[in-house]
Protein backbone atom coordinates (compact mmCIF):
# COMPACT_ATOMS: atom_id res chain seq x y z
CA UNK A 1 0.00 0.00 0.00
CA UNK A 2 1.10 3.52 -0.76
CA UNK A 3 1.91 5.53 2.37
CA UNK A 4 1.20 2.40 4.42
CA UNK A 5 1.55 3.93 7.91
CA UNK A 6 -1.18 6.43 7.08
CA UNK A 7 -3.56 4.04 5.34
CA UNK A 8 -2.92 0.96 7.45
CA UNK A 9 -5.32 1.85 10.22
CA UNK A 10 -8.21 2.52 7.84
CA UNK A 11 -7.93 -0.57 5.65
CA UNK A 12 -10.60 -2.56 7.51
CA UNK A 13 -12.95 0.44 7.35
CA UNK A 14 -12.30 0.79 3.61
CA UNK A 15 -13.10 -2.91 3.11
CA UNK A 16 -16.28 -2.68 5.17
CA UNK A 17 -17.39 0.44 3.31
CA UNK A 18 -16.97 -1.33 -0.06
CA UNK A 19 -18.85 -4.38 1.15
CA UNK A 20 -21.64 -2.17 2.44
CA UNK A 21 -22.08 -0.81 -1.07
CA UNK A 22 -21.64 -4.14 -2.86
CA UNK A 23 -23.45 -7.21 -1.65
CA UNK A 24 -20.38 -9.43 -1.80
CA UNK A 25 -16.86 -9.17 -3.17
CA UNK A 26 -13.77 -11.32 -3.50
CA UNK A 27 -10.24 -10.27 -2.63
CA UNK A 28 -8.96 -9.28 -6.05
CA UNK A 29 -12.17 -7.42 -6.78
CA UNK A 30 -11.68 -5.32 -3.64
CA UNK A 31 -8.14 -4.33 -4.65
CA UNK A 32 -9.29 -3.35 -8.14
CA UNK A 33 -12.27 -1.35 -6.85
CA UNK A 34 -10.04 0.65 -4.50
CA UNK A 35 -7.55 1.23 -7.29
CA UNK A 36 -10.38 2.44 -9.57
CA UNK A 37 -11.97 4.76 -7.02
CA UNK A 38 -8.62 6.34 -6.05
CA UNK A 39 -7.49 6.46 -9.71
CA UNK A 40 -4.48 4.30 -9.00
CA UNK A 41 -3.36 6.29 -5.95
CA UNK A 42 -4.03 3.49 -3.50
CA UNK A 43 -2.82 -0.04 -4.27
CA UNK A 44 -3.71 -2.63 -1.66
CA UNK A 45 -1.26 -5.55 -1.71
CA UNK A 46 -2.10 -9.17 -0.95
CA UNK A 47 0.04 -8.87 2.18
CA UNK A 48 -2.27 -6.17 3.53
CA UNK A 49 -5.65 -7.21 2.15
CA UNK A 50 -6.02 -10.86 3.13
CA UNK A 51 -4.91 -10.48 6.75
CA UNK A 52 -7.45 -7.64 7.08
CA UNK A 53 -10.22 -9.75 5.53
CA UNK A 54 -9.48 -12.70 7.80
CA UNK A 55 -9.29 -10.46 10.85
CA UNK A 56 -12.76 -9.12 10.05
CA UNK A 57 -14.00 -12.65 9.42
CA UNK A 58 -12.54 -13.81 12.73
CA UNK A 59 -14.29 -10.93 14.52
CA UNK A 60 -17.62 -12.05 13.06
CA UNK A 61 -18.02 -8.89 10.97
CA UNK A 62 -17.68 -10.70 7.65
CA UNK A 63 -18.86 -14.06 6.47
CA UNK A 64 -17.47 -15.96 3.53
CA UNK A 65 -18.92 -18.21 0.90
CA UNK A 66 -16.89 -20.29 -1.53
CA UNK A 67 -18.00 -20.91 -5.11
CA UNK A 68 -16.47 -22.65 -8.07
CA UNK A 69 -15.61 -20.11 -10.75
CA UNK A 70 -13.62 -20.82 -13.93
CA UNK A 71 -11.74 -23.97 -12.79
CA UNK A 72 -11.01 -22.73 -9.30
CA UNK A 73 -12.62 -21.90 -5.98
CA UNK A 74 -13.36 -18.28 -5.19
CA UNK A 75 -14.04 -16.93 -1.70
CA UNK A 76 -16.60 -14.14 -1.54
CA UNK A 77 -16.95 -11.94 1.52
CA UNK A 78 -20.02 -10.11 2.73
CA UNK A 79 -20.96 -8.18 5.85
CA UNK A 80 -22.78 -9.95 8.65
CA UNK A 81 -25.52 -8.19 10.57
CA UNK A 82 -22.95 -7.16 13.19
CA UNK A 83 -20.68 -6.09 10.38
CA UNK A 84 -23.30 -3.77 8.95
CA UNK A 85 -23.80 -2.10 12.33
CA UNK A 86 -20.07 -1.86 12.95
CA UNK A 87 -19.50 -0.31 9.50
CA UNK A 88 -21.66 2.65 10.47
CA UNK A 89 -19.61 3.13 13.69
CA UNK A 90 -16.28 2.83 11.96
CA UNK A 91 -17.22 5.21 9.15
CA UNK A 92 -18.34 7.79 11.71
CA UNK A 93 -15.04 7.32 13.55
CA UNK A 94 -13.08 7.74 10.31
CA UNK A 95 -15.02 10.87 9.37
CA UNK A 96 -14.22 12.37 12.78
CA UNK A 97 -10.58 11.48 12.30
CA UNK A 98 -10.46 13.11 8.85
CA UNK A 99 -12.18 16.23 10.14
CA UNK A 100 -9.79 16.55 13.09
CA UNK A 101 -6.76 15.97 10.93
CA UNK A 102 -7.95 18.60 8.47
CA UNK A 103 -8.41 21.04 11.34
CA UNK A 104 -4.91 20.31 12.64
CA UNK A 105 -3.26 20.49 9.25
CA UNK A 106 -5.05 23.73 8.28
CA UNK A 107 -4.86 25.42 11.68
CA UNK A 108 -3.33 28.88 11.67
CA UNK A 109 -1.53 30.13 14.79
CA UNK A 110 -3.98 31.87 17.10
CA UNK A 111 -2.28 34.14 19.63
CA UNK A 112 -5.16 33.65 22.07
CA UNK A 113 -4.45 29.89 22.15
CA UNK A 114 -0.74 30.14 22.83
CA UNK A 115 0.58 28.95 26.19
CA UNK B 1 -7.33 -14.48 -21.50
CA UNK B 2 -9.17 -17.36 -19.84
CA UNK B 3 -6.99 -19.76 -17.89
CA UNK B 4 -7.22 -23.51 -18.39
CA UNK B 5 -7.45 -26.13 -15.66
CA UNK B 6 -3.75 -26.88 -16.24
CA UNK B 7 -2.87 -23.19 -15.73
CA UNK B 8 -4.77 -23.17 -12.42
CA UNK B 9 -3.03 -26.39 -11.31
CA UNK B 10 0.30 -24.81 -12.26
CA UNK B 11 -0.39 -21.77 -10.06
CA UNK B 12 -1.58 -23.99 -7.23
CA UNK B 13 1.53 -26.20 -7.41
CA UNK B 14 3.80 -23.18 -7.59
CA UNK B 15 2.26 -21.71 -4.44
CA UNK B 16 2.42 -25.10 -2.69
CA UNK B 17 6.10 -25.47 -3.56
CA UNK B 18 6.72 -21.89 -2.40
CA UNK B 19 5.47 -22.77 1.06
CA UNK B 20 1.76 -21.96 0.96
CA UNK B 21 0.90 -25.27 2.58
CA UNK B 22 -2.64 -24.61 3.85
CA UNK B 23 -5.26 -25.44 1.25
CA UNK B 24 -7.74 -22.73 2.29
CA UNK B 25 -5.01 -20.08 1.95
CA UNK B 26 -3.89 -21.55 -1.34
CA UNK B 27 -7.38 -21.54 -2.86
CA UNK B 28 -7.65 -17.83 -2.20
CA UNK B 29 -4.14 -17.01 -3.40
CA UNK B 30 -4.60 -19.13 -6.55
CA UNK B 31 -7.80 -17.28 -7.37
CA UNK B 32 -6.12 -13.93 -6.77
CA UNK B 33 -3.15 -14.72 -8.99
CA UNK B 34 -5.33 -16.34 -11.68
CA UNK B 35 -7.71 -13.36 -11.82
CA UNK B 36 -4.79 -10.93 -12.11
CA UNK B 37 -3.25 -12.93 -14.97
CA UNK B 38 -6.60 -13.31 -16.76
CA UNK B 39 -6.67 -9.53 -17.19
CA UNK B 40 -3.50 -9.71 -19.31
CA UNK B 41 -3.12 -10.82 -22.88
CA UNK B 42 -0.32 -12.99 -24.19
CA UNK B 43 1.52 -16.05 -22.94
CA UNK B 44 0.37 -17.46 -19.59
CA UNK B 45 3.85 -18.39 -18.37
CA UNK B 46 5.32 -15.01 -19.25
CA UNK B 47 2.45 -13.17 -17.51
CA UNK B 48 2.80 -15.49 -14.52
CA UNK B 49 6.53 -14.84 -14.32
CA UNK B 50 6.03 -11.07 -14.46
CA UNK B 51 3.25 -11.18 -11.87
CA UNK B 52 5.30 -13.26 -9.43
CA UNK B 53 8.39 -11.10 -9.88
CA UNK B 54 6.33 -8.13 -8.65
CA UNK B 55 4.02 -9.73 -6.13
CA UNK B 56 5.51 -12.92 -4.71
CA UNK B 57 6.83 -11.17 -1.60
CA UNK B 58 3.33 -9.86 -0.81
CA UNK B 59 1.84 -13.31 -1.29
CA UNK B 60 4.43 -14.82 1.07
CA UNK B 61 3.79 -11.99 3.53
CA UNK B 62 0.09 -12.77 3.41
CA UNK B 63 0.84 -16.48 3.91
CA UNK B 64 2.86 -15.78 7.07
CA UNK B 65 0.11 -13.56 8.46
CA UNK B 66 -2.43 -16.28 7.66
CA UNK B 67 -0.56 -18.83 9.75
CA UNK B 68 -0.34 -16.47 12.76
CA UNK B 69 -3.99 -15.49 12.43
CA UNK B 70 -5.01 -19.17 12.11
CA UNK B 71 -3.52 -20.06 15.50
CA UNK B 72 -5.18 -17.03 17.12
CA UNK B 73 -8.46 -17.98 15.49
CA UNK B 74 -8.13 -21.60 16.69
CA UNK B 75 -7.52 -20.46 20.28
CA UNK B 76 -10.35 -17.94 20.11
CA UNK B 77 -12.81 -20.59 18.82
CA UNK B 78 -11.67 -22.93 21.57
CA UNK B 79 -12.19 -20.26 24.22
CA UNK B 80 -15.63 -19.36 22.85
CA UNK B 81 -16.69 -23.01 23.06
CA UNK B 82 -15.23 -23.38 26.56
CA UNK B 83 -17.28 -20.53 28.05
CA UNK B 84 -20.61 -21.52 26.54
CA UNK B 85 -23.20 -22.32 29.25
CA UNK B 86 -23.55 -25.99 28.26
CA UNK B 87 -19.77 -26.35 28.33
CA UNK B 88 -19.58 -24.98 31.86
CA UNK B 89 -22.39 -27.33 32.93
CA UNK B 90 -20.43 -30.20 31.36
CA UNK B 91 -17.32 -29.14 33.28
CA UNK B 92 -19.19 -29.18 36.60
CA UNK B 93 -20.82 -32.56 35.79
CA UNK B 94 -17.43 -33.94 34.81
CA UNK B 95 -15.90 -32.78 38.07
CA UNK B 96 -18.68 -34.41 40.09
CA UNK B 97 -18.45 -37.72 38.22
CA UNK B 98 -14.66 -37.78 38.54
CA UNK B 99 -14.79 -36.89 42.22
CA UNK B 100 -17.22 -39.71 42.96
CA UNK B 101 -15.07 -42.11 40.89
CA UNK B 102 -11.83 -41.06 42.61
CA UNK B 103 -13.30 -41.44 46.08
CA UNK B 104 -14.87 -44.82 45.14
CA UNK B 105 -12.06 -46.49 43.20
CA UNK B 106 -9.01 -44.60 44.41
CA UNK B 107 -6.65 -42.16 42.76
CA UNK B 108 -4.23 -44.62 41.15
CA UNK B 109 -6.91 -46.59 39.28
CA UNK B 110 -8.35 -43.38 37.87
CA UNK B 111 -4.91 -42.15 36.79
CA UNK B 112 -4.29 -45.34 34.80
CA UNK B 113 -7.75 -45.42 33.20
CA UNK B 114 -7.74 -41.74 32.25
CA UNK B 115 -4.24 -42.03 30.84
CA UNK B 116 -5.45 -44.74 28.47
CA UNK B 117 -8.62 -42.77 27.57
CA UNK B 118 -6.64 -39.60 26.73
CA UNK B 119 -4.20 -41.54 24.57
CA UNK B 120 -7.05 -43.22 22.69
CA UNK B 121 -8.89 -39.90 22.23
CA UNK B 122 -5.81 -38.25 20.77
CA UNK B 123 -5.11 -41.18 18.45
CA UNK B 124 -8.76 -41.14 17.26
CA UNK B 125 -8.60 -37.40 16.67
CA UNK B 126 -5.39 -37.66 14.67
CA UNK B 127 -6.78 -40.53 12.59
CA UNK B 128 -10.00 -38.58 11.99
CA UNK B 129 -7.99 -35.57 10.87
CA UNK B 130 -5.78 -37.67 8.64
CA UNK B 131 -8.50 -39.60 6.87
CA UNK B 132 -11.54 -37.38 7.13
CA UNK B 133 -10.82 -33.78 6.24
CA UNK B 134 -7.94 -34.96 4.12
CA UNK B 135 -4.65 -34.29 5.82
CA UNK B 136 -3.09 -36.77 3.40
CA UNK B 137 -4.17 -34.49 0.57
CA UNK B 138 -4.30 -31.04 2.13
CA UNK B 139 -4.35 -29.11 5.42
CA UNK B 140 -6.81 -26.45 6.51
CA UNK B 141 -5.15 -23.66 8.45
CA UNK B 142 -7.32 -23.25 11.54
CA UNK B 143 -7.87 -27.02 11.90
CA UNK B 144 -4.18 -27.68 11.68
CA UNK B 145 -3.38 -25.01 14.28
CA UNK B 146 -6.09 -26.40 16.57
CA UNK B 147 -4.61 -29.90 16.41
CA UNK B 148 -1.05 -28.69 16.86
CA UNK B 149 -2.09 -26.52 19.85
CA UNK B 150 -3.83 -29.52 21.43
CA UNK B 151 -0.83 -31.77 20.87
CA UNK B 152 1.64 -29.20 22.24
CA UNK B 153 -0.41 -28.55 25.39
CA UNK B 154 -1.06 -32.29 25.90
CA UNK B 155 2.63 -33.05 25.53
CA UNK B 156 3.70 -30.31 27.92
CA UNK B 157 1.11 -31.16 30.58
CA UNK B 158 0.74 -34.91 30.25
CA UNK B 159 4.20 -36.02 29.25
CA UNK B 160 6.52 -33.25 30.43
CA UNK B 161 4.97 -31.72 33.59
CA UNK B 162 2.99 -34.85 34.62
CA UNK B 163 0.94 -33.35 37.48
CA UNK B 164 -0.66 -36.78 38.00
CA UNK B 165 2.69 -37.99 39.35
CA UNK B 166 3.07 -34.98 41.66
CA UNK B 167 -0.44 -34.67 43.06
CA UNK B 168 -1.94 -37.22 45.42
CA UNK B 169 -4.67 -35.15 47.02
CA UNK B 170 -8.00 -36.55 45.68
CA UNK B 171 -9.62 -33.10 45.35
CA UNK B 172 -6.67 -31.58 43.47
CA UNK B 173 -6.24 -34.61 41.22
CA UNK B 174 -9.97 -34.49 40.44
CA UNK B 175 -9.72 -30.79 39.49
CA UNK B 176 -6.69 -31.52 37.31
CA UNK B 177 -8.30 -34.44 35.50
CA UNK B 178 -11.65 -32.62 35.15
CA UNK B 179 -9.90 -29.58 33.63
CA UNK B 180 -7.76 -31.69 31.31
CA UNK B 181 -10.65 -33.90 30.16
CA UNK B 182 -12.77 -30.77 29.62
CA UNK B 183 -9.98 -29.20 27.56
CA UNK B 184 -9.56 -32.25 25.33
CA UNK B 185 -13.32 -32.71 24.91
CA UNK B 186 -13.86 -29.09 23.90
CA UNK B 187 -10.96 -29.39 21.46
CA UNK B 188 -12.54 -32.47 19.89
CA UNK B 189 -15.91 -30.68 19.70
CA UNK B 190 -14.36 -27.54 18.18
CA UNK B 191 -12.44 -29.68 15.70
CA UNK B 192 -15.59 -31.54 14.68
CA UNK B 193 -17.65 -28.35 14.23
CA UNK B 194 -14.87 -26.66 12.27
CA UNK B 195 -14.33 -29.74 10.05
CA UNK B 196 -18.02 -29.71 9.16
CA UNK B 197 -17.85 -26.00 8.38
CA UNK B 198 -14.81 -26.43 6.12
CA UNK B 199 -16.37 -29.42 4.37
CA UNK B 200 -19.55 -27.45 3.73
CA UNK B 201 -17.77 -24.26 2.71
CA UNK B 202 -15.34 -25.92 0.32
CA UNK B 203 -17.71 -28.73 -0.73
CA UNK B 204 -14.94 -31.07 0.31
CA UNK B 205 -15.18 -34.78 -0.47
Amino acid sequence: MKNSPLYKGSLTTIIMKLLEENERMYGYEITQKVKLITQGELNITEGALYPALHKLEGEGLLEAEVEKVDNRLRKYYKLTENGQKETVNRLAELEDFIRNMQTLVNAKTNPDLQF
Amino acid sequence: MKLTKENITFIDNYLKNSGVSYIDVRYEMTDHVATAIEEKEGDFLENFRVYMARNKKYIMQSNRQFAKAARKRALWLLLQNMIKPHSLVFMVALFLVLYITVTTFGVNTIKDVLGIIYSLLLVCLLLFYKFSIGYHKSKFSVLDKLISTLLIITYVVFVFLRPNKLIDNPMLITIYYAAFTFFITINVYTFYVLSKKYKLQYNYE
